[in-house]
């Protein structure tokens, strides 16, 4: 299963990983252009007095996109060319290959995501003392929280048969992932992160709402 | 499975729609069908002439609170210290006002003017750690920012050049010397200072230690001053702590302690309870005061009412308070994520 995703995904993937990275890598060319214009001294003060997310916000929106991009890339032709019909026909348990392959799509977003934040760290370290890339991480958090979430939501929309069930799903999504975006201060979301994290492991159950409606036939 | 997975659901959509509807409901209907209740009292300043806090009702010229009125005229001389610039354009500025000679320039030197936002509080809002200390002597005229930042440890304070990122041990250990000499005890409790270099002058930092005793630190010529701030009374413990740094150096800063209760800390150190114990939570009440040389107007926003008191500029002494209830409170409550007084997203219901 997870051969098959790989072979599925692996240029889709490539191509977020690019993006993401280049984006990454955008943004700590600014960071260091920035210390070698106006000096480390500065960018420390700005960093402690301002609240913002300084140097990381251009990632804002990304990790979603790639979340919802990874699902599209491997739910679509699933329900496309009804190779997910063929799949749930295979002697296997269903719940099992659905873990598979939303498993897949989460390790390959995890070491997405995690290959930005070692990108994020080895950029600030040098420079930065520990409370002020912290800081930047910190702020980052519930925007990579928020790709895992639009990968499992958006795999519960596309597989489902239903175009009204569809759009509420939507709904659902759109309302959840406001929940992520609701504040830019840095560490704001410390006292939920825990929360968030439940709720993302929750999510992995919903796309199994859609292939259960699937195998029944509902569309 | 299937089961667990239609719980999960239903669960997120109750959640969602316990979040949703009281907030269009509180953002686009309160205003709607409760919009005459909903605005807080209008602009009050004390008069120590009338005796009375008046208000700058919109269109309908002045009121106070004792249910007089005022013409805008009389409400300006009333208010001379607020209204300095309307009295000279008139020609109607008196060379004294209750006995003390005044000048423009005067009044604009010794007015001040404080807010406190609860989102301010340090407990309200996430806090790197590190913070900066300006040279309270600097060679030049204006302030300068520093090469360096510090952060408090358990052990004591650390120094850590900004440029390099590495760690300044002779002023660490110089400063942290100078802290525990006049007895600090480590980790800092509770800290503020305001390292804006725009301001006139710089008078550090007030501290709270782990023993919950008062400190001022500030770095003079290069070297630390730290300043034990004695609490006159030993059974007061202090809370949080505020750097006021207004032009005519009339304070050094403001205290709370565990009970809420305000203080005054003088130029001369002292600590005294401002209004005979006026009450104010730094973590749920906004505070404004707008002060001159004989009185302060001191505005608190509570949840349940808006309190104005008004106290002597000289003693901290009450002259005069009214407390403005709110009426019933037309918002529906639900789950919150994000509060107005303070800066943390997390999951509460009210």
């Amino acid at each position: 299963m997870f051969y098959k995703e790989w072979i599925k995904t692996r240029w889709s993937l490539l191509f977020i990983l690019v993006v993401l990275c280049g984006y990454v890598g955008y943004e700590l060319l600014n960071f260091l252009r920035a210390i070698g214009a106006m000096g480390g001294a500065h960018i420390w003060i700005a960093m402690i007095t301002k609240d913002e997310p300084m140097f990381v916000r251009h990632l804002q929106y990304l990790p979603m996109v790639a979340g919802i991009a990874l699902a599209c890339v491997q739910f679509f032709p699933e329900m496309y060319h009804k190779c997910l019909k063929l799949t749930l026909h295979l002697p296997c348990s269903h719940l099992r290959m659905m873990f598979e392959m939303l498993g897949f799509g989460l390790a390959a977003l995890l070491v997405c995501f995690g290959l930005n934040y070692l990108i994020l760290w080895l950029g600030f370290y040098p420079s930065l003392a520990p409370e002020l890339y912290g800081k930047m991480l910190l702020v980052a958090l519930p925007w990579y929280l928020a790709g895992f979430v639009s990968y499992l939501m958006s795999a519960w929309i596309i597989l489902e048969g239903s175009w009204k069930r569809r759009i509420f799903n939507l709904v659902v999504m759109f309302l959840c992932l406001k929940v992520f975006y609701l504040s830019n201060f840095p560490g704001a979301y410390v006292p939920s992160l825990p929360w968030l994290i439940v709720f993302v492991l929750a999510c992995i159950l919903l796309p199994w709402i859609s292939i259960d409606r699937f195998k029944k036939g509902i569309e | 499975m299937r089961k667990l997975a239609n719980a999960v659901l239903g669960l997120i959509v109750l959640l969602l729609v316990i979040w949703e509807l009281p907030w269009l409901y509180n953002n686009y209907a309160v205003s709607f069908f409760h919009g005459d209740e909903l605005g807080g009292e209008p602009f009050t300043l004390y008069s120590a002439m009338a005796d009375d806090f008046i208000q700058n009702t919109e269109g309908q010229g002045r009121r106070g609170v004792s249910g007089r009125e005022y013409t805008v005229e009389e409400a300006d001389s009333l208010l001379p210290f607020f209204w300095t610039t309307q009295l000279v354009n008139a020609g109607r500025l008196p060379d004294t006002i209750r006995g003390y000679a005044v000048t423009p320039q005067l009044i604009r030197q010794t007015n001040i003017n404080y807010h406190h936002r609860a989102y301010d509080t340090h407990t309200n809002r996430p806090n790197c750690g590190l913070w900066l200390l300006l040279e309270s002597m600097p060679k030049r005229v204006n302030l300068e920012d520093p090469d360096d930042a510090f952060r408090f440890t358990h052990e004591g304070i650390e120094f850590i050049n900004m440029n390099t990122g590495q760690l300044k041990p002779k002023k660490s250990q110089l400063f942290t010397d100078a802290l525990q000499v006049k007895g600090f005890a480590f980790p800092v409790h509770e800290i503020d200072g305001n390292p804006d270099t725009r301001k006139e002058y710089d008078e550090g930092y007030l501290l709270i230690d782990n023993n919950r005793q008062l400190y001022q630190m500030k770095m003079t010529a290069g070297r630390p001053y730290v300043k034990k701030i004695e609490l006159p009374d030993n059974e007061i413990t202090p809370k949080f702590v505020f750097v006021t740094e207004f032009r005519s150096r009339c304070l050094r800063g403001f205290m709370t302690d565990e009970n809420n209760v305000l203080y005054a800390i003088t130029p001369a150190y002292e600590v005294k309870p401002i209004g005979s114990g006026i009450h104010f939570d730094p973590e749920q009440n906004n505070m404004m005061i707008m002060g001159n040389m004989l009185d302060w107007t001191i505005r608190i926003t509570t949840a349940e009412a808006e309190e104005f008191y008004a106290v002597s500029a000289f003693d901290y002494t009450l002259l005069k308070s009214y407390i403005a209830p709110y009426g019933s409170d037309p918002y529906l409550p639900g789950l919150h994520f994000t509060e107005t007084i303070d800066r943390w997203v997390k999951p509460r219901v009210n």
